[in-house]
């Protein structure tokens, strides 16, 4: 039997079009979070020489902020005349549950048709926008696009770049010509970034055969140094982020931690010892509970009831 | 010869009991545990990953590599030496065929997707249990998959028609066939087919059509155990 | 050498808490149960937080070593299963999995925990054998600590199969293994300045120096083994001796209270 080919599948990749339906997130193309914009010298660029990386300028975060899309769809529900669906809006579903019947409905992400039904084939959440049936995963590896930034960890020394970790079935290239700032040739790769540095990329190409290409031009990239790093699954990176970015902004103010969170699921966090690991509790919180509503209030009452410094309000 | 009452009294058509549980080990990117009656299944998926070395990898899609083992403590009687043995790389190889068949690995060229499967205890039927822990454990990782797979062993003790033998079943002394299948539930196609022992062509069908029903029944249980994990507070 | 986290593992630990809030000489809350295996003689699951570890026994009858014919014999064997760790691969034995038994080995070994001689059938003919297999399951920081708590807790849990002539029938077990003074290991760690029990996976990753040492009830030693790649002072030596002793009247009692 062939393997690796469905029916019924655009010729994208199984999770679908990255477009406006993904999850209620923010869009992809701001610069990660980069904390509070406290201008310092925790932000941006080297400190004390060649060893914190290449020189470059020092980078602020843009003032614009990754907001959120409005839907571009048909409102909510299913088509006038259409069969109920089998299964409630954010039910969890397993791969190979019938979600709907007919031919109203139109399978998306995570979904396939099978003569007049839509299926799931992933494990995740059910999401109708109009005629579209789409699954939002609980749980996989990143699947790296094109414009997201993300923190990766340096795994290799290349004899023109350093090879990435980013949680993901293939590694990233950051190539000298990507880094800020000039390396002559033949120089000793290892003065800018060692093996098990940690450094925020932004995704600049992806071939078909899924080798990626990172750079290091651009705002809030950087090597990052002290803090720390929590992984969580890259599909509730969005719920960490929140609605325009409510969710890390609560997190960095009440523990007053910086925080930068990559697409890929890697998270940077650094600030006093103990309200690092009270910010690592609630994030891991938050990935236990993304299924759940109510997720902000509950993250607001935890980190009260933790005795986290109360957030400030909040000036959009 | 007839084989009158099953050794621990069950229906002809009755399974042992089972239990499934989704995310059972941390470190993997999915898992499961899959018991039914005296055979216990804990399977790990890691990946999609890099994939070496270099000649293995297939530039047009993910492959899938499965590796079944029992833990030198798991067998009735002596100890099993730990290493694979040809025995356990012919089951990895037909637990791969059973499962590739709802997976869609064109988007991960050059990875492969690891499957592990281990046994602290066994009573015959570990390869049926270890594919239906398995497709668990796939989908846990967030895989695409059309379905997920159950697999249970039919067969025939003497003149009668029965699923998921046991091991007293398996070693009984008479004419014995045991034959593992597994589904796609969703097209009814078969993806594991195998058999030891000596039956008719309509002893064969009628045992598939028994297994079927089974099978079902299982694919209930993976189902529930992928739901449950989500359910409740959410403090995993 | 992982720069982010020696400093965020240094930091934190001379503010004297680690992940999950608890002090350096704490252990993560461990679990220990028996009889996950029916086809084994004695069997056990053990958790220290997320670190999980099968361990079962198999007894066979053998002829014994020539130089010890009036003995009964004890391997232990360590699966670092692919299942539990990204990190482990298919294949012989990794030097870790090596280790790992043979620290498990020595100290029950040498603290007499298993008497020998009562394992011995026929002088120079018959044997028991007694097979330890350590399985990892999830593998998450501190394998030395619950392969040694399991090596405990399944042996305890361990009957003889019944002998049948020259055959074993492994369907029926009677009479528990002629078991002594138990050692208990505790592994200590040293990281910069601090020393710590228990480390979890990052702890681990960046740790100078450890050292496992077997306890008896008496707080005598059975059993050494130092790890990593720094050196001990006398005074660490000590410091680290103390903790374990102290630390290893927390975990007999825990195993003396499994069933």
């Amino acid at each position: 039997m062939e393997q690796g080919s469905f029916d019924n599948r655009g010729p994208r990749r199984f999770g679908g079009p990255r477009g406006p339906r993904r999850f209620g997130g923010p869009r992809r193309d701001g610069p990660g979070y980069g904390g509070p914009r406290r201008d310092g010298p925790r932000y941006g660029g080297p400190r004390d020489g060649p060893r914190d990386g290449p020189r470059e300028e020092r980078q602020e975060y843009p003032e614009e902020r990754p907001q959120e899309q409005p839907e571009e769809l048909p409102p909510e529900g299913p088509p006038e005349n259409a069969a109920p669906p089998l299964v409630k809006e954010r039910e969890v579903v397993v791969p190979g549950q019938e979600l709907c019947i007919g031919l109203d409905y139109l399978p998306s992400s995570g979904t396939y048709r099978l003569n007049d039904k839509i299926l799931a084939s992933l494990y995740g959440l059910v999401q109708f926008r109009g005629r579209l049936v789409s699954i939002i995963p609980l749980s996989g590896r990143y699947h790296p696009v094109q414009g997201d930034v993300v923190v990766g960890k340096v795994s290799d020394i290349l004899i023109s770049g350093w090879r990435l970790e980013i949680n993901s079935a293939y590694s990233a290239v950051l190539g000298i010509v990507n880094t800020v700032g000039y390396i002559r040739k033949g120089e000793d790769l290892t003065r800018y970034f060692k093996i098990g540095d940690y450094i925020v990329t932004k995704i600049i190409n992806v071939t078909s055969q899924n080798l990626i290409d990172v750079t290091m031009k651009g705002p809030g990239l950087r090597k990052l140094t002290g803090g720390r790093i929590v992984t969580v699954v890259p599909s509730k990176v969005p719920r960490l982020i929140g609605k325009g970015g409510s969710m890390v902004d609560e997190i960095q103010k009440a523990t007053q931690c910086e925080i930068v969170v990559g697409q890929n699921g890697a998270v940077w966090l650094q600030g006093q010892p103990e309200s690092e690991l009270l910010a690592v509790e609630v994030i891991r919180k938050i990935q236990a509970e993304s299924h759940l509503s109510g997720l902000s209030q509950r993250v607001t009452d935890y980190l009260k009831e933790r005795g986290a410094t109360p957030a400030p309000e909040v000036t959009p | 010869m007839s084989y009158k009452t099953r050794v621990d009294g069950r229906a002809l058509d009755q399974t042992r009991d089972i239990e499934a549980k989704a995310g059972v080990i941390g470190r993997a990117d999915g898992s499961a545990y899959f018991k039914i009656g005296n055979t216990v299944a804990y399977a790990a998926v890691y990946g999609p990953r890099n994939l070496h070395p270099r000649f293995m990898q297939d530039p047009t899609k993910g492959i899938l590599r499965c590796h079944y083992n029992m833990m030198p403590f798991s067998g009735s009687g002596d100890r099993v030496r730990p290493g694979p043995s040809r025995r356990s790389k012919e089951i990895s190889l037909v637990m791969e065929k059973a499962l590739l068949p709802v997976l869609s690995l064109g988007d991960f060229p050059n990875a492969v997707v690891d499957v592990f499967v281990e046994f602290p205890q066994t009573d015959a039927g570990s390869r049926c249990a270890g594919i239906s822990a398995a497709s668990i454990a796939l989908a846990d990782a967030g895989l695409a998959m059309k379905d997920l797979v159950p697999a249970v062993s039919v067969g025939r003790v003497e003149d009668k028609i029965l699923v998921d033998l046991n091991y007293a079943e398996e070693s009984y002394e008479g004419e014995v066939a045991d034959i593992p299948m597994a589904m796609i539930p969703n097209t009814g196609e078969i993806t594991l087919l195998q058999m030891d022992g000596k039956v008719s062509k309509e002893m064969l069908l009628d045992a598939l059509r028994m297994g079927k029903d089974a099978l079902l029944r299982i694919h209930k249980v993976q189902q529930e155990a992928l739901k449950a994990k989500y359910r409740g507070g959410g403090d995993e | 050498m992982n720069e982010i986290m020696r400093s965020t593992v240094g930091r934190t630990l001379s503010q004297g808490i680690r992940d999950g809030r608890r002090d350096l000489l704490s252990y993560r809350p461990v679990e220990l149960k028996t009889g996950i295996s029916a086809n084994a003689e004695g069997s056990a699951h053990v958790k220290i937080g997320t670190t999980e570890v099968f361990v079962g026994v198999k007894l066979a009858v053998e002829r014994p070593y020539p130089d010890t014919p009036n003995k009964g014999m004890l391997a232990v064997n360590t699966e670092l299963l692919p299942l539990s760790s990204p990190e482990f691969e298919t294949g012989p034995p990794a030097i870790l999995a090596i280790e790992l038994s043979r620290v498990v080995d020595r100290g029950i070994r040498e603290s007499g925990y298993l008497d020998m001689d009562k394992l011995n059938i026929t002088p120079g003919e018959e044997s028991w054998s007694i097979f330890i297999d350590i399985c990892t399951l999830n593998s998450d920081g501190n394998l030395f600590d619950a392969a040694a708590l399991g090596a405990l807790v399944a042996l305890r849990d361990a009957k003889f199969p019944k002998r049948e002539g020259k055959k074993l029938n492994y369907k029926e077990h009677k009479g528990k293994l002629p078991l002594k003074e138990m050692p208990i290991s505790v592994t200590v760690l040293k990281i910069g300045s601090h020393l710590l029990v228990d480390p979890d996976r990052e702890e681990e990753e960046v740790y100078d120096a450890r050292l496992t040492v077997a306890v008896l009830p008496d707080g005598n030693l059975c059993a050494l083994q130092k790890g990593g790649d720094a050196p001990l002072s006398f005074d660490d030596i000590e410091r680290m001796v103390s903790i374990a002793q102290d630390k290893s009247k927390e975990l007999r009692k825990l195993v003396e209270s499994v069933r």
